[in-house]
């Protein structure tokens, strides 16, 4: 397992370096930062100098280092990184250098009780919590270098950027807290649509994930659609929410999931994912696309595309961003919206060949399209042309909606007897993962 | 400025030194905590050794924590010094009613790594072995190995206590740990110390469901590389496993399939296995949906060595491996293999469509993969031939420049007409390949052009001239390209006898004196050949095969003995690498490994036997080497070698040759 793991600043300064197994040289920290400067860009996540295996992850600039001589995991080995940095956030709230720097000894007691001989130990922040004997100290909340400073990179495996958390960036240290606990379901939609709009494959990756600051870690019931099933039998059809395939955090017992739909929790502290799932049914795609490519001459296409909303009314989604690629012998591409269109705006960019169709807010049922006039330089012909363009791809995020209908019937706070009533705040989103259509 | 600095520095010791001394508390902790400091940004504060020591005698915990961090780093520069502490050490072991306390010093004492301290270690470890607190045990069964590693002649008495320990130890956690620390001493040892019997294994499978996910992958992890004593047993340690399927921590979910997929070859009841294997296969594509890329690609990687085995895994589910056009590229190359390898009679035609759409992606490099499976899944099938051919020349024709796919075109349409020489008559593809033939510039590509030329001359309006193009370039060509001309030009020369009787003298002119034996000993066979008897060279070279020869392609990626290794050490980076782990690394031993043959899960329901499979190896052992086009090599030493000593008997294998 691990041999040593070491944070470096952006710089390459050591910031905390602790050895667990001492049987590698002194030095790997510099030849780590060597190695992973000669890559352009992100260096790999994992590479080996000397037959020394090198597996980082990068944090808030951070680089936090596992070296090992073994045949480690690799998965094992980043989600280990993965987790101790999480284990850091949750302690420290945020993880920069100057945190970091000011919390080095709470680092090095988290560290210490994670990994002992470099074998993961405890590494869930509530079991490590009366392990550990220091206090986090706040780096100073209005100076001018952390405004300056980019966001912290949160933990969430999906960032909405419509709905801001105010779970996000705080310490579950911190004792005055309010006694709240934060659901959201994610759901990421992957949809492959051929010209006719008709739809060859398509699944939906979604989880559950919950922000705890619940006092005391009370038990919960989280109750789910009762028409819910999981897995899938072939050629079954069923008008319920049918999971592929899910599975669970630590924390949660699923024993009765099969017959009352619910789950039981043990909240741990600071954010876990209580579950993830897989649907790969057919579903209504929220968003269909309708290309219609014309010859207008030998050296002129028109290609008008048509999005429709194929949701509900009151439902409104945000950023929504279409890319169609177009042929590489384009001279000259002139984008035509609606008349008076709103909040949208159509782009040709040429040097990659490409038409960045965006519309900041779309209620569901509605309609709207974009023609494309593109004019060939002489050496390609339309009828060639045609085919280099697409395949398109489109990004959007649909807040309070989602797709596979799973629905978050009630959450029960387990123990009673308690005089406040905490806030549970539930939200849904959707985003796309990879939604294409191709031409 | 050097003096200056050290100056500076030893006045920054000399500070250190006094507050460390202070008769305040307080002020003792700030001074830790600034040596601690300057410990991990490198600075050498061993000098202020002793002063530190003597702040042990505090019992504030954070003040301990900090000095045995300090005392690890620095005990291997000061042995001599070292040994103040263990009286501490000792006394916080036995008298501390704190576990935590307890379990910090035990923990702190084997990271010393001295060996003249470790026997004053032996007493106190084994006193936290039998502690009543498991958070002490735990730590002190880690503690081992540690001391192991540098005294091992100590151990004897707690190696055996630690067996017993295994029998009776009723947390979770202590015997993950108990099990992952004699393990690591098995390997030092070089000696089995796991004696693994019903009553343990029982013990093992409660503590999986209690554990914490770390220690679930450490006993999972060991289970895998157990050998069940029959069915029953397996059939226990999977079904106790399956929970595990739906973990959330991916690398719980994939040690579980290791086990799961291992104990498969235990069970006696067919039907079982089909419905355990209905269990895991959704387990596994839920891998690949996981948000990191990186994890993604280790499950990618050894999904192509489970599918070796288990074809019937991902029977129907072929679509999961279809690229998406956001993934990074290193998935895509991932994804194309395994489409390949899951390919069969029935799924082909859908692998095929889904490539034909690839084939126009941007990145030329990924085209030319595609290009290149393409043609590997029509070898395979004879069906799928027509549908390739059809989509290689739909790309054929709008080819407009020198690029990388091109070239694996020209080789891949190679192959294809080896394989069905008739079908150089579908789709005009010859006149669309030869209209683009000046794209070729790899060796190999324009290897496969001369081919064609040569092949097909009477075909091919402008054949001569385009070989005398060739010719004339002769002495430019690599190896390979030049071998392959003599070849064709003979054939032209045999088709055409007097367009082509200056052409086959220029050629051998230019060829007969050439550095490459290879080269030169090609040229003067068929110089003699034509020579004495044109008509037998027109049968040897001008074979003509009827019908579409029967070759495939091995695409399996391990000897079935490899492969049992490797599925041992499925998850680890040495298969990440397609390697088996003492190839990547010299300091590892491969268990022996007895089993010579492994059984192979098919979709159809019958296993198929060991030797039924041993037998198509060897088959395809005998094939000729067209299909070991990467190992040029063999294309042009055993076709000199034969036509040397062509006789009756030998003659099918050179026409398959040429």
């Amino acid at each position: 397992m691990f041999s040593q793991i070491f944070i470096l600043s952006p710089r390459g300064d050591t910031i905390i370096n602790r050895d667990f197994r001492s049987d590698l040289p002194k030095s790997t920290p510099e030849t780590f930062f060597r190695q992973a400067k000669t890559y352009s860009g992100d260096a790999n996540p994992l590479f080996t100098v000397d037959c020394i295996q090198f597996a980082h992850i990068k944090r808030g600039g951070l680089y936090i280092v596992g070296t090992s001589r073994f045949n480690l995991q690799p998965a094992m080995s980043l989600e280990l990184l993965d987790r101790l940095a999480k284990e850091i956030k949750d302690f420290c709230g945020v993880i920069n250098e100057e945190v970091l720097r000011k919390n080095f000894i709470l680092i090095y007691e988290i560290l210490d009780e994670s990994f002992d001989f470099g074998y993961p130990q405890l590494m869930a922040t509530e079991q490590i919590k009366p392990l550990i004997v220091n206090d986090p100290i706040q780096p100073q909340p209005d100076s001018v270098m952390n405004s300056l400073r980019p966001k912290i990179q949160t933990f969430n495996i999906f960032v909405p950027n419509t709905i801001g958390s105010q779970a996000v960036q705080r310490s579950v240290l911190n004792k005055n807290q309010a006694n709240e606990i934060f659901v959201d379901i994610y759901e990421k939609l992957n949809v492959l649509f051929n010209s006719s709009a008709y739809v060859i494959n398509q699944s939906i990756e979604g989880c559950i994930q919950m922000t705890s600051f619940l006092q005391g870690n009370p038990p919960l019931k989280l109750a789910l659609n009762d028409d819910l099933q999981i897995g899938r039998q072939q050629g079954q059809y069923s008008a319920g929410v049918i999971l592929d395939d899910c599975n669970f955090h630590e924390c949660v017992n699923a024993n009765e999931l099969d017959m009352n739909k619910t789950l039981r929790i043990q909240p741990p502290d600071g954010q876990f994912v209580v579950m993830n799932y897989r649907i790969s049914g057919d579903y209504a795609a929220p968003f269909r696309l309708f290309p219609i490519i014309e010859e207008i001459s030998s050296s002129k296409i028109e290609v008008t595309i048509k999005l429709k909303a194929c949701f509900d009314a009151k439902i409104i989604a945000s950023y929504a961003t279409i890319r169609i690629p177009i042929p590489k012998q384009t001279a000259n591409a002139y984008t035509e919206l609606v008349k008076n269109a709103q909040q949208e705006t159509a782009e040709y960019d040429s040097n990659k060949k490409m038409v960045e169709w965006q519309i900041k807010k779309l209620n569901g049922g509605q309609e709207r399209s974009l023609k494309i006039k593109l004019t060939l330089q002489a050496t390609q012909t339309a009828h060639t042309a045609r085919k280099e363009i697409g395949p398109i791809a489109m990004n959007f995020e649909i807040p309070m909606f989602n797709v596979s209908r799973l629905q978050i019937k009630y959450l029960r706070i387990e123990e009673r007897g308690n005089t406040t009533n905490p806030h549970r705040w539930v939200r849904y989103i959707t985003q796309s993962s990879s939604y294409v259509c191709r031409i | 400025m050097a003096y200056f600095g050290n100056n500076q520095q030893r006045g920054e010791l000399q500070e250190l030194y006094i507050d460390l001394n202070d008769l305040n508390f307080e002020k003792k902790k700030e001074a830790i905590k600034k040596v601690i400091a300057y410990m991990t940004v490198g600075k050498d504060v061993s000098q202020l050794f002793q002063s530190v020591i003597k702040c042990l005698e505090f019992q504030d915990i954070e003040m301990k924590k900090l000095i045995y961090l300090y005392i690890v780093n620095y005990s291997r520069q000061k042995p001599d010094d070292a040994i103040m502490v263990i009286q501490n050490f000792r006394k916080d072991v036995r008298k501390s009613e704190n576990p935590l306390v307890r379990a910090l010093a035990i923990r702190t004492f084997g990271c010393l790594r001295v060996p003249k301290l470790n026997e004053y270690l032996i007493e106190p470890l084994k006193d936290c072995i039998q502690d009543d607190d498991p958070y002490v045990r735990k730590t002190a069964v880690l503690c081992v190995p540690k001391v192991f590693e540098v005294s091992p002649e100590l151990c004897p008495a707690i190696l055996e206590q630690l067996q017993k320990l295994l029998e009776k130890e009723s947390n979770a956690l202590v015997l993950a740990n108990l099990i992952q620390s004699m393990r690591e001493i098995e390997v030092l040892y070089g000696k089995q110390l796991i004696i693994l019997n019903p009553k343990i294994i029982q013990k093992l499978l409660l503590a999986v469901d209690e554990c914490i996910e770390w220690g679930q992958i450490f006993i999972l992890d060991y289970l895998a590389t157990h050998d069940p004593v029959d069915s029953k047993q397996a059939e226990t340690i999977i079904e106790r496993s399956l929970p595990r399927l739906s973990h959330i921590n991916p690398t719980v979910t994939f040690c579980a399939v290791k086990l799961i997929l291992k104990y498969l070859d235990y069970l006696d009841n067919g039907d079982l296995v089909k419905n355990l294997c209905k269990k895991i296969s959704p387990s596994i594509i839920s891998l690949l949906s996981w948000n990191q890329p990186e994890i993604q690609y280790t499950i990618l990687r050894n999904i192509s060595l489970i599918l070796q085995k288990f074809p019937i895994l991902f029977e129907n589910e072929v679509k999961v491996f279809f690229c998406s056009f956001n993934e990074p590229y290193y998935i895509k190359y991932e994804k194309l293999e395994i489409m390949v390898r899951i390919c069969d009679s029935k799924n082909f035609l859908q692998v095929l469509n889904e490539l034909k759409i690839y084939i126009n992606e941007a990145d030329p490099h990924f085209v030319r993969k595609t290009i290149k499976s393409i043609g590997k899944i029509a070898i395979m099938y004879d069906k799928a031939l027509q549908e390739a051919v059809t989509i290689l020349i739909e790309f054929a024709k709008n080819v407009q420049q020198a690029n990388e796919p091109v070239q694996e075109l020209f080789i891949q349409m190679q192959i294809l007409y080896r394989k069905n020489r008739y079908l150089y008559k579908s789709n005009d593809s010859l006149k669309i390949l030869f209209n683009i033939l000046e794209y070729a510039n790899e060796p190999e590509a324009k290897s496969a052009c001369a081919w064609i030329v040569g092949e097909f001359a009477e075909f091919i309006p402008k054949s001569v001239e385009k070989m005398q193009e060739y010719i004339d370039h002769f002495l430019l060509e690599d190896r390979l390209v030049q071998l392959q001309l003599l070849t064709s030009g003979v054939k032209l020369y045999i088709k055409y006898p007097s367009l082509c009787s200056a052409l086959i003298q220029q050629l051998i002119n230019s060829a007969k004196d050439s550095f490459n034996p290879d080269v030169r000993d090609r040229t003067y066979i068929y110089w003699r050949l034509l020579s004495t008897d044109p008509e037998l060279v027109k049968n040897l070279v001008c074979y003509q095969v009827k019908g579409s020869q029967q070759f495939q392609k091995d695409i399996r990626l391990w000897e079935t003995k490899d492969l049992i290794i490797a599925l041992e050490n499925m998850g680890s980076i040495s298969n990440l690498f397609h390697k088996l782990p003492n190839q990547l690394y010299k300091n590892i031993k491969v268990r022996n490994n007895h089993q010579k043959e492994a059984k192979i899960y098919k979709v159809d329901d019958k296993l198929e036997s060991p030797s039924k499979e041993q037998q198509i190896k060897n088959d395809q052992q005998n094939q000729p080497p067209q299909q070991n086009q990467d190992l040029d090599l063999l294309n042009f030493e055993e076709p000199a070698s034969n036509n040397n000593q062509s006789n009756n008997k030998n003659k099918i294998d050179v026409y398959d040759l040429i």
